[in-house]
């Protein structure tokens, strides 16, 4: 199963993904039925249980960045901030989650992780929008295409 | 001649807590100079939030306080504004807020048993530590949360401040099938359930043993969570409106917590206070369970909250299982409400303890005016006593390091929202 997660929550800067989502959803869906998408709110742990048991699994997340807000970026998992270390169950990061279910060897044969650039208190316009959801459509299409969906 | 020892632990700042806080113990000469859990959440002022919404808004609003007990929050608020409106829910309602409870203790409890407390217990600096060598234990406290998680999820739309929760029941009622999935995974997980127990009465806990005020609810036919009095274990036993005249709130300097007293000294609430109350109503199986490993209720000794962690999500999963059993799906999930001007008061049981709301409302139900006491901040003056009697006990003598980890250790068993942060503690010390 293709699980593709939307992280965020869907109050302030943090919403990017779930705004993105929500544009190119219906494309993604006609284009490929079989996928799984869902949203998170901040979801801890329960990132975990939701890539556990997937063969691919695509998490997005806005991340801060100095570049123009809506770039969208394939990171790597040694690319996200995990210093703080704590695996509070009130307060679990991406970058924890993924450290915890590799420890536990849940990860899924495949697993990519894609941050849009946000910039705080500068929401993305109608027209930034757009161009990042067509950056991320794209991505997504080579990694569906990786994962032979 | 004596060693002069002065050890200075502070911790100016808690990272990643809800609210924000601080740790600081002085150790002179053998003696505890100063201590004090400072605890400085922001001003969040939901209170003043709530002021001029609607009844109908406020479930949803108080369900933000809190990203691991919404449920406690949306509960305590509903029950204490139908009160108000002199409202009485159907018993289909009282069952589904029972069972979307089960779901919230079940995922806080699997959460801090597996990631939180364990961790300390086994010698491990984290869960991703301990996940190394003990990785079927974090895995079960991953199937146990999203158990809860899915529990919440039937009632609320979503684990994470749910919105299904309204004055006068709930928005939509589940499908039957949505609800026999359900009693399927859960009766899975009594295995689980069973384990934990065991498990956690094998664990080496340290003995704190000490006189506690222990202060919960408690109900005649159930393990307290939404119905029942206020009761201690001195022999107070009262409804909610009257938990002002006995549970006094004050500011202390080193915090912006309120603390809570209980005629003048501090007492604790969460799941060993509720245990202690009410242990005569957990199954016959368990408590041959815990007496085997030599444990007898009521206990004194604070650590083993963790083993009442256990209990409780034993009894919560079975008590998901008998509503369950007999579901229906209500043609009334929400009954219409008459709003009136009065004043409504309601306790129910977090995870963390008994929380405590209070609404006044106009004649169209609007607030005008809103106090809620959480459980947290009930337990800030047992917390610490409990850490200077305990770090006396545990041998001022002993090293910095030592001292670190027990105190951690102890703030963590209380499962406070401030220690959500583990391993929070840096040390500052000042030898003379």
């Amino acid at each position: 199963m293709i699980r593709i997660i939307a992280i965020g929550s869907p109050f302030g800067d943090d919403n990017i993904s779930f705004r993105v989502m929500d544009e190119i959803k219906p494309n993604l869906l006609h284009k490929y039925p079989s996928i799984d998408i869902c949203y998170l709110d901040r979801p801890g742990m329960q990132l975990i249980n939701e890539i556990q048991g997937t063969t691919c699994a695509v998490l997005i997340d806005a991340v801060l960045t100095d570049t123009a807000p809506g770039q969208v970026l394939q990171l790597e998992e040694s690319q996200l901030d995990s210093k703080n270390n704590t695996l509070s169950s009130h307060d679990l990061s991406v970058a924890e989650a993924i450290k915890l279910a590799r420890q536990l060897d849940v990860l899924p044969e495949q697993l990519a992780i894609v941050g849009i650039g946000i910039q705080l208190g500068q929401t993305l316009s109608n027209d930034q929008l757009q161009t990042c959801s067509k950056q991320l459509f794209t991505l997504l299409e080579h990694v569906m295409c990786r994962a032979h969906c | 001649m004596t060693e002069q020892r002065h050890i200075k632990i502070n911790v100016p700042v808690l990272t990643r807590v809800e609210g924000e806080g601080a740790l600081d113990i002085e150790i002179e000469n053998n003696a505890i100079k100063h201590l004090a859990l400072r605890i400085y959440e922001p001003p969040r002022y939901f209170e003043k939030f709530l002021e001029g919404r609607s009844h109908l808004d406020v479930p949803d609003m108080v369900a933000r306080i809190c990203g691991i007990c919404p449920v406690a929050y949306q509960m305590s608020a509903v029950k204490a504004m139908e009160q108000a409106f002199d409202f009485t829910p159907s018993q289909w309602t009282l069952n589904m807020r029972r069972l979307m409870y089960c779901g919230e203790w079940i995922q806080s409890h699997s959460l801090h048993i597996h990631l939180l407390a364990a961790p300390d217990f086994l010698g491990f600096d984290n869960a991703l530590a301990m996940s190394a060598k003990h990785p079927q234990i974090v895995h079960r406290g991953l199937r146990l949360q999203q158990l809860g998680n899915d529990i919440i999820r039937l009632l609320g739309g979503r684990s994470v401040h749910p919105v299904g929760v309204v004055t006068g029941g709930f928005h939509k009622a589940p499908s039957l099938q949505a609800a026999q999935n359900l009693l399927q995974q859960l009766q899975q997980a009594k295995d689980d359930c069973h384990a934990l127990v065991d498990w956690t009465c094998s664990l080496s806990l340290p003995n704190n043993s000490q006189d506690l005020v222990s202060v919960a609810m408690a109900h005649d036919d159930e393990y307290p969570m939404y119905r029942g009095r206020i009761k201690t274990s001195q022999g107070l036993d009262i409804d909610a409106a009257e938990f002002e005249q006995h549970f006094i709130e004050h500011h202390v300097a080193h915090s912006t917590a309120l603390h809570a007293l209980h005629n003048g000294k501090p007492y604790l609430v969460g799941p060993l206070a509720r245990l202690n109350l009410n242990h005569e109503l957990i199954p016959a199986n368990t408590l041959a369970l815990i007496k085997k490993h030599g444990i007898n209720l009521p206990s004194k000794n604070v650590f083993h909250s963790i083993i009442a962690r256990a209990i409780e999500l034993q009894i919560a999963v079975d008590s998901a299982i008998h509503i369950l059993k007999h579901y229906f799906v209500s043609n009334e999930p929400v009954e219409k409400v008459s709003t009136c001007a009065s004043t409504g008061f309601a306790c129910t049981e977090a995870p963390r303890g008994i929380l405590w709301h209070k609404y006044t409302t106009d004649e169209q139900g609007y607030i005008s005016y809103a106090k809620i006491v959480p459980p947290t901040s009930q337990n800030q003056a047992q917390m610490e006593s409990d850490l200077r009697l305990s770090i006396m006990n545990f041998g001022l003598h002993k090293s910095e390091d030592e001292l670190r980890h027990f105190s951690e250790t102890l703030v963590r068993n209380y499962d406070p929202c401030i220690s959500c942060a583990t391993h929070f503690l840096k040390l500052k010390v000042t030898q003379t």
